[in-house]
C-alpha cells in the first residue's frame, strides 16, 4: 500500500531556481526508505516539502491518497507526517521535558500528552536522566535522540530523518539506526535521507537515488547498493571535481 | 554608606520600571527580529491616555493600566496585521521592519503634537509627590507603586511564558523559528500574539510613566534610546538579560546622578551602549548570531 505520494513535483526557495524537476516518488506503507545522492540533489528540500515548510511550485504531494500539499505544517502534523530535520531544531534553553512538551503542542488532551511522554521515554532510557537538563547542553548523540522523541510525541505514522547521522560517532550512529528500526516494527513508515550511503541502505527496504532534482532510479536497497550507476553517480562527480581521486 | 543604600534602593526601583518598559522591545525582536523603534512613543501615547483620563474621567493612572493594557494589545495586533505582515518573506526583513517602526514613530510623536501639542505633561495624583520614609531611607511613593506594578506585571509574563501552553510556544518562537514550525506552531499567529504584548507592555508603562515623570511627544526619543542601550547591555532577544540589563543601567544611572549631578544620568546609557558594543556586542546573556 502506497502511504506517501509525490506527483511532478517542482520547487525552489524563494526567488532561487527549481530544486525539485517534477519529481514523481512513491512510498510504501511500514517500511524504511532511504534516499541518497550527491550534494544539492533536492534530498533535504524533498522532506522539506513533505513537511509543508516548503510549498511546491507545481505538482502535488498526497498522503494516504489525501492532497497535502498546500496545508499548513501543523495541519501536515495533525495528519502524522513529522520532520526530523538536520541540525535537529531543538529548542536549545529549554529542557528536554519542555522539548517533549513542545513535540505534542497540537495535542491538547493532557492525560494524553503525559501517557505518550512515557512511552516515548521507555524507548529512550538515555534521555530520562537527563528530562531537567537544558537541551542545547547534550552532547550530539542525545539530542538526536530528543529530536526522534519529540517527534515521536504525535505518535506519526510517517517520520522522516534528515541525515540522522551527521557528526555522531559510529557506535551512536548504530544506536539510532536500530532505534529507527525499531519504529518499523511499530508500523511506521521511515523515510531517511543519508550521505552515508552505506550505512543508510544498509537499514533500508528500498533506495532512492536522487539527481538534479530528479528521481534517477530505485529499487530493494541490497541492489541499490551493489548498482553500477550509483558508483558512477558518486565517483563520476568525484572525479570531474577532483581529478585527483582518478587513480 | 547609608548614602550608597539610599542610591542603591532608588536605582532598583527605577529598574524595576525600566525593565517593564523594555521587556516588550526584547520580547518583539526576540519572536520576529523586529526592533520596534515606535515602542517609546506608544508609551508616550500611553502617558497621555493616562494623563487625560487622570484629568477628565479622575481615574487614577495607576488604574489606568486596566484600559492600556488591552487598548495597546489590540492596536498592537492591529498593527502587525495591516504592517508587518505584508513586509513578511522579503528579503531584508529586519531591515525594512526597522524603517516601518521608525516611520510608526514619527506618526504617532506627530499625532500626538497635533493632538495636545508640544507642552509638558504630567498627571499630579497625591502619591506623586509624597515619599514614604524607611528608618533613614525613603522612596518616592508613586515610585514604589510604580515598581510594584512593574514587578507584578513582569511576574506575570514569566508564569505566561514559562507555565502555559502558549507562553512555551512564544519561548520555543524565539530560540528557534524553524523548529516551532516543525512541531505545528502557528508561528504568525504567535508573533501577531507577541507583538500585541509587547505593545500591551508599553501602554501600561505609558500609564507608570505619566505621574513618573514630565512628558511630551518628542520625549520618546530620549527613551528609546535609553530603553535600546539597556536592552543591547542584556542581549538583544534574553528577556533575562533585558531584566538584568535594565537594573544595572538604573543603579548605574543614580551613582552617577548623585556623583556627577542629573546632567550625567543619560550619558551613562549611551557610555553603557559604547562599552558594550566596543566589548561584548552580544550583550551580557545573548549568543552570538550565526
Amino acid at each position: 500500500m502506497v502511504i506517501l505520494e509525490l506527483e511532478k513535483v517542482t520547487a525552489g526557495y524563494g526567488m532561487g531556481p527549481d530544486i525539485l524537476n517534477g519529481i514523481s516518488v512513491r512510498f510504501e506503507a511500514g517500511l524504511i526508505h532511504c534516499l541518497i545522492g550527491p550534494n544539492g540533489a533536492g534530498k533535504s528540500t524533498l522532506l522539506r516539502v513533505i513537511a509543508g515548510l516548503l510549498r511546491p511550485r507545481s505538482g502535488r504531494v498526497l498522503l494516504d491518497g489525501k492532497v497535502i500539499s498546500g496545508m499548513r505544517p501543523d495541519q501536515i502534523l495533525a495528519l502524522g507526517a513529522c520532520l526530523i530535520p538536520q541540525d535537529r531544531c531543538l529548542f536549545p534553553d529549554m529542557t528536554v521535558r519542555e522539548n517533549l512538551l513542545m513535540g505534542a503542542y497540537i495535542e491538547r488532551d493532557r492525560r494524553q500528552i503525559s501517557r505518550r511522554m512515557e512511552e516515548v521515554l521507555a524507548l529512550f532510557p538515555e534521555i530520562q536522566r537527563k528530562l531537567d537538563q537544558r537541551a542545547g547542553a547534550l552532547s550530539g548523540g542525545e539530542q538526536q535522540m530528543v529530536a526522534i522523541a519529540r517527534g515521536l510525541m504525535i505518535q506519526p505514522r510517517v517520520m522522516m530523518l534528515d541525515e540522522p547521522s551527521l557528526g555522531l560517532a559510529p557506535l551512536v550512529v548504530d544506536r539510532i539506526f536500530e532505534t529507527i528500526c525499531h519504529l518499523k516494527e511499530r508500523g511506521i513508515t521511515i523515510i531517511i535521507v543519508e550521505q552515508n550511503v552505506r550505512k543508510g541502505l544498509a537499514y533500508a527496504d528500498w533506495g532512492y537515488v536522487l539527481d538534479m532534482g530528479r528521481l534517477s532510479f530505485e529499487g530493494p536497497a541490497p541492489e541499490v547498493i551493489r548498482d553500477p550507476r550509483l558508483q558512477e553517480l558518486y565517483l563520476g562527480r568525484l572525479a570531474l571535481a577532483n581529478p585527483e581521486v582518478r587513480a | 554608606m547609608s548614602q550608597g543604600l539610599q542610591v542603591l534602593i532608588l536605582g532598583l526601583a527605577l529598574g524595576g520600571v525600566y525593565a517593564l518598559m523594555a521587556i516588550g522591545v526584547s520580547l518583539t525582536y526576540g519572536v520576529m527580529r523586529i526592533l520596534n523603534l515606535a515602542h517609546a512613543a506608544f508609551m508616550v501615547l500611553g502617558a497621555y491616555v493616562a494623563y487625560w483620563a487622570f484629568r477628565i474621567l479622575h481615574l487614577d493612572p495607576l488604574l489606568s493600566i486596566f484600559i492600556n493594557g488591552p487598548l495597546f494589545f489590540a492596536i498592537g495586533i492591529l498593527l502587525y496585521r495591516t504592517l508587518f505582515v505584508p513586509l513578511a518573506g522579503r528579503p531584508r526583513y529586519t531591515e525594512a521592519t526597522l524603517l516601518l517602526s521608525f516611520g510608526l514613530a514619527m506618526g504617532v510623536e506627530g499625532l500626538m503634537g497635533a493632538w495636545w501639542t508640544g507642552i509638558y505633561r504630567a498627571a499630579n495624583p497625591a502619591y506623586a509627590t509624597r515619599s514614604l520614609s524607611l528608618g533613614s531611607f525613603y522612596i518616592p511613593e508613586g515610585q514604589m507603586y510604580a515598581t510594584g506594578v512593574s514587578l507584578g506585571m513582569l511576574l506575570a509574563l514569566w508564569l505566561f511564558l514559562h507555565r502555559t501552553r502558549i507562553g512555551r510556544a512564544i519561548r520555543a518562537t524565539m530560540q528557534n523559528r524553524t523548529a516551532a514550525q516543525i512541531v505545528g506552531v502557528d508561528v504568525e499567529g504567535i508573533s501577531a500574539l507577541a507583538f500585541g504584548l509587547g505593545m500591551a507592555s508599553a501602554g501600561i508603562s505609558g500609564s507608570l510613566l505619566s505621574f513618573l515623570s514630565p512628558f511630551f511627544p518628542g520625549k520618546h526619543w530620549q527613551w528609546i534610546a535609553s530603553l535600546l542601550s539597556l536592552v543591547v547591555l542584556g542581549g538583544m532577544g534574553s528577556l533575562i538579560g533585558t531584566v538584568v540589563g535594565a537594573m544595572v543601567l538604573a543603579v548605574t544611572s543614580v551613582y552617577v546622578s548623585s556623583a556627577l549631578g542629573p546632567t550625567w544620568s543619560p550619558a551613562t546609557f549611551y557610555a553603557a551602549l559604547f562599552l558594550v558594543l566596543l566589548l561584548r556586542p552580544q550583550g551580557l546573556f545573548g549568543r552570538k548570531e550565526g
